[in-house]
């Protein structure tokens, strides 16, 4: 008796608890785990699908397996790669895969379902056998064109005594490189061989095009559904923050290394000794910061959601990956006065994601399909399936700048009892550009509601703000929010970068210490 | 009469039952196991590899004469099993193809010692033996010089680093020491392996035995160099690519073509097309190096490097100064190869 009592009990508070919970993304999306091969390291490198419907997906110790989702049966198609970091299916029996040497096509001649020709289509970029020049990509535009990412090194580790391609650095020389204080010289993160911190085009010919300078760490390129390339990038030295970037040719993206392989650089010129104000004249700022601890701290890969709204009310946005938490973000973009800029805000998290969220590929189904890996750092391994269920979750859907405000739009309609002025709560700060490696948030204030206005049948709200600035993430919490349905909001925080005003005023001298 | 025999066999050796499996990566599972003297020993040899491989028994001290006897059998081999006709042959088994076995049954000798076992097909001996204990203790196996290296390290079973388990040929672009960065390790049947170097177009060196842990560069995030197993017997030096024609051109890497699982390498100097495969010698330790130079009106030399510490051969061509020199015709198709020299 006193058992089944207890146990009455028991069951009644565990579905008390289920009936207070929060509105959560598992109200709305289900995820699944993919089971792997047996003996694989299943850290993912890169994630496509073939016209066919088989993914194929490439792995730390070199594998390239084609995965058949419905009879759940995985078949190896090529190995012997050297830390793949990006696959593109071209058709059943082709893929471009992007490893540490080379831009590789790998095909399957004898159509046996196991690659035998490996071409580099190209390898014309420098190697100092440092850890830390992985290589990204690569990023296919509309019209066949190949956009590949190349890492910097790290002065974690020296150059190797043999390199690739031609030595070049300002700083040190290669001698140098075996002298025990290589470090302070190099620079945090050093571009001693072609086109290290590059984004590099490279035409269906293997035709090469520095593209632009000035990343760090770009694991991640990809385009958006209107052919515009976005690169993130990874908080650190010249990265107050981790970001994203809008890469169009010939721009300049802030980390400095690069700039020795730029045609125009003076030979000679250390580009770390150049003044951060020229650099800074010089450089695009992100699209979107992701502040580091709350937002991301290691971006991965964009990718765009091309469903037509089979995953959800998100149609056209740009979802990244986090690696060293459970965690998508979502992208929400606005131009304002010619340039890109936008809010980030969390997607997914938790409830069943894993860390090391770093490769993604929707499939015909509307499904997200997400790999993920760790290379020994904060992460995770293996590979998930993401689905909508249908129901409609209530989340901010777009986010515009006004001259004195932001025009803000859910995703359904809100009660038509919410109070703005208690709900939401603005706060602005900033991310000092400079040598030293990440940067705190500087000039944190909270940015006082002067005035708020609903439209659209209560899905949009205009909130008037008493400070509008450029150079500034603003962030946005929401506290509770309810749907004229009753949900409530999944995601309550949303951070927007504020480059340019609408009136294309973009002076934010403060970015840059004096 | 059985009952007799027992009678004047007062104390009976434990018999000896066991089976001995043969690896890839030449090597046979079971590297030494102890017999009383006189007792019944039953060996059951399995072949687990992709290659053919026996275990034959010697008299103490005479694994390596063996070895080198049967090596010289040259075309009577085959049929001999490969074990040539010496009394420092005890017992041996017929040379097994993959997937069979064979259950050799014999007396351990009289006296005590430490009698070696070894397959002596050819090219195996060097590195595929093991040691049966007879009346003495087992030494310390970190100390026992009577088993390879491999065996003395304790890493008795191979990392299993894929899926697939254990193969030959394998290749991994990977982190080698002596190469650039951009790196190609090989290993090839027959417990070849060797390096060759996609930024320089060039064969960097040669080593038999077991192939390479992977692990210093797999284990994060590739901050090491992959640690070369097995014996280097060969290194090119400073020696470099093919040239084309009397323009010093560098050679443009692009790309290879699987041919039964081994890369034959495309590459391309002075805007002429070579394509060089690397193939595993029978019945020695060494390689081919293949190249075909298709469509080519030049003068070809291949700087072979050191060549005097190996057994170096070539099929065509005029060898001097440690150039091999060939005329558009004969580098069409030609080959040289390199093995350990007897």
């Amino acid at each position: 008796m006193k058992y089944t009592k207890y146990f009455l009990a028991s069951v009644l508070s565990f579905i008390a608890v289920i009936g207070l919970r929060a509105a959560g993304i598992s109200d709305y999306y289900s995820i699944d785990n993919i089971s792997m091969p047996k003996g694989l390291d299943s850290q993912v490198g890169g994630l496509d699908f073939m016209p066919d419907g088989r993914l194929v997906a490439c792995f730390h110790r070199g594998e390239v397996y084609t995965y058949h989702p419905k009879k759940n049966e995985w078949k190896l198609f090529a190995d012997g790669l050297q830390e793949p970091l990006g696959i593109c299916a071209i058709n059943d029996r082709e893929v471009v895969v992007m490893q540490r040497p080379e831009l590789t096509k790998i095909t399957d001649l004898n159509g046996d379902g196991e690659a035998d020709h490996y071409q580099a289509v190209f390898d014309d970029f420098g190697m100092t056998g440092n850890y830390h020049e992985f290589a990204f990509g690569p990023a296919k535009d509309s019209i066949g064109n190949f956009y590949i990412g190349m890492n910097l090194a790290s002065n974690g580790a020296s150059i190797r005594p043999e390199l690739r391609g031609e030595f070049r650095h300002y700083g040190i020389s290669r001698e140098n490189f075996k002298s025990k204080n290589y470090k302070s010289l190099s620079g945090r993160m050093y571009a001693a061989t072609p086109y290290r911190g590059w984004v590099l085009k490279i035409s269906k010919e293997g035709k090469m095009t520095p593209f632009a300078p000035g990343f760090r760490s770009p694991n991640g390129l990809g385009f958006d559904l209107n052919d515009q390339l976005f690169v993130t990038d990874n908080q650190g030295d010249w990265l107050g923050t981790s970001k994203l970037y809008h890469v169009q040719h010939d721009r300049f993206y802030g980390h400095p290394a690069s700039l020795t392989w730029t045609d125009d650089w003076q030979a000679g010129r250390n580009p770390l000794e150049v003044s951060v104000k020229e650099l800074d004249a010089k450089r695009t700022r992100a699209a979107v910061l992701f502040p580091q601890g709350l937002m991301a701290n290691s971006p991965t890969q964009p990718i765009p959601d091309s469903t037509e709204g089979k995953f959800g009310p998100f149609k056209g946005q740009l979802l990244v990956g986090e690696m060293n938490r459970s965690r998508i973000v979502r992208v929400i973009l606005d131009t304002v006065a010619g340039e890109i800029q936008g809010a980030c805000v969390p997607f997914y998290d938790n409830a069943g994601l894993s860390k090391g969220n770093h490769r993604f590929v929707f499939g015909d189904d509307g499904s997200l399909w997400v790999g993920q890996t760790h290379l020994s750092w904060a992460g995770g391994q293996g590979l998930q399936r993401i689905r909508w269920n249908g129901k409609m979750p209530l989340d901010i859907r777009s986010m515009e700048l006004l001259p004195n405000g932001f025009k803000i739009t859910f995703t359904k309609s809100l009660k038509k009892s919410t109070s703005v002025a208690e709900q939401f709560q603005f706060k602005r700060y900033y991310y000092e550009y400079r040598k030293a490696y990440g940067s705190p948030q500087y000039g944190i204030e909270k940015v006082k509601i002067i005035g708020s206005k609903r439209m659209n049948n209560d899905k949009t709200v205009m909130v008037y703000l008493d400070k509008v600035n450029p150079g500034f993430v603003y962030q946005l919490d929401i506290n509770k929010l309810v749907a004229e349905d009753n949900s409530a909001l999944v995601n309550s925080l949303v951070c927007y970068t504020l480059n340019r005003m609408p009136n294309g005023d973009d002076k934010a001298p403060h970015l840059v210490r004096n | 009469m059985l009952a007799l025999t027992f009678a004047f066999s007062p104390i009976q050796a434990e018999p000896v039952r066991l089976t001995i499996k043969a690896r890839p990566g030449l090597q046979y599972d079971i590297f030494r196991f102890e017999a009383k003297p006189n007792a019944f020993v039953e060996i059951n040899l399995v072949n687990e590899d992709d290659m053919a491989h026996n275990l034959v028994i010697t008299k103490p001290g005479q694994r390596l004469n063996v070895a080198n006897a049967a090596l010289s059998l040259g075309v009577e081999g085959d049929a001999k099993n490969w074990v040539p006709d010496l009394d420092s042959v005890l017992f041996s088994t017929p040379v097994l193809k993959p997937d069979s076995s064979h259950l050799l049954k014999f007396k351990a000798p009289e006296i005590s010692g430490v009698y070696p076992y070894v397959c002596t097909f050819p090219g195996h001996g060097l590195l595929m033996y093991g040691a049966m204990y007879v009346g003495m203790p087992l030494p310390d196996l970190a100390k026992d010089m009577n088993l390879p290296e491999l065996a003395r390290r304790g890493d008795l079973k191979q990392k299993q680093l894929h899926a697939w388990g254990i193969k030959r040929p394998l290749m991994y672009r990977i982190f080698m020491p002596n190469a650039s960065p951009a790196a190609i390790a090989v290993s090839l049947k027959h417990g070849q392996n060797y390096c060759w170097d996609a930024a320089q177009c060039r064969l960097r060196y040669l080593w038999y035995g077991d192939f390479i842990d992977p692990w210093p560069v797999w284990r994060g995030n590739g901050n090491g160099l992959a640690k070369v197993l097995g014996t280097k017997y060969w290194e090119a030096g400073s020696a470099g690519a093919v040239q084309v024609g009397n323009i010093e051109s560098t050679a443009n890497f692009l790309g290879y073509k699987k041919i039964d699982g081994q890369p034959e390498f495309h590459y391309r100097v002075n805007n002429v097309d070579v394509y060089e495969l690397i193939t595993p010698l029978h019945s020695v330790i060494g390689v081919q190096r293949s190249f075909r130079i298709p469509n080519n009106k030049q003068l070809v030399s291949l700087p072979v490097g050191s060549v005097s510490q190996v057994s170096f051969k070539y099929s065509a061509g005029k060898l001097k100064d440690g150039v091999l020199t060939l005329n558009a015709e004969e580098a069409a198709a030609f080959s040289v190869s390199i093995g350990l020299k007897q």
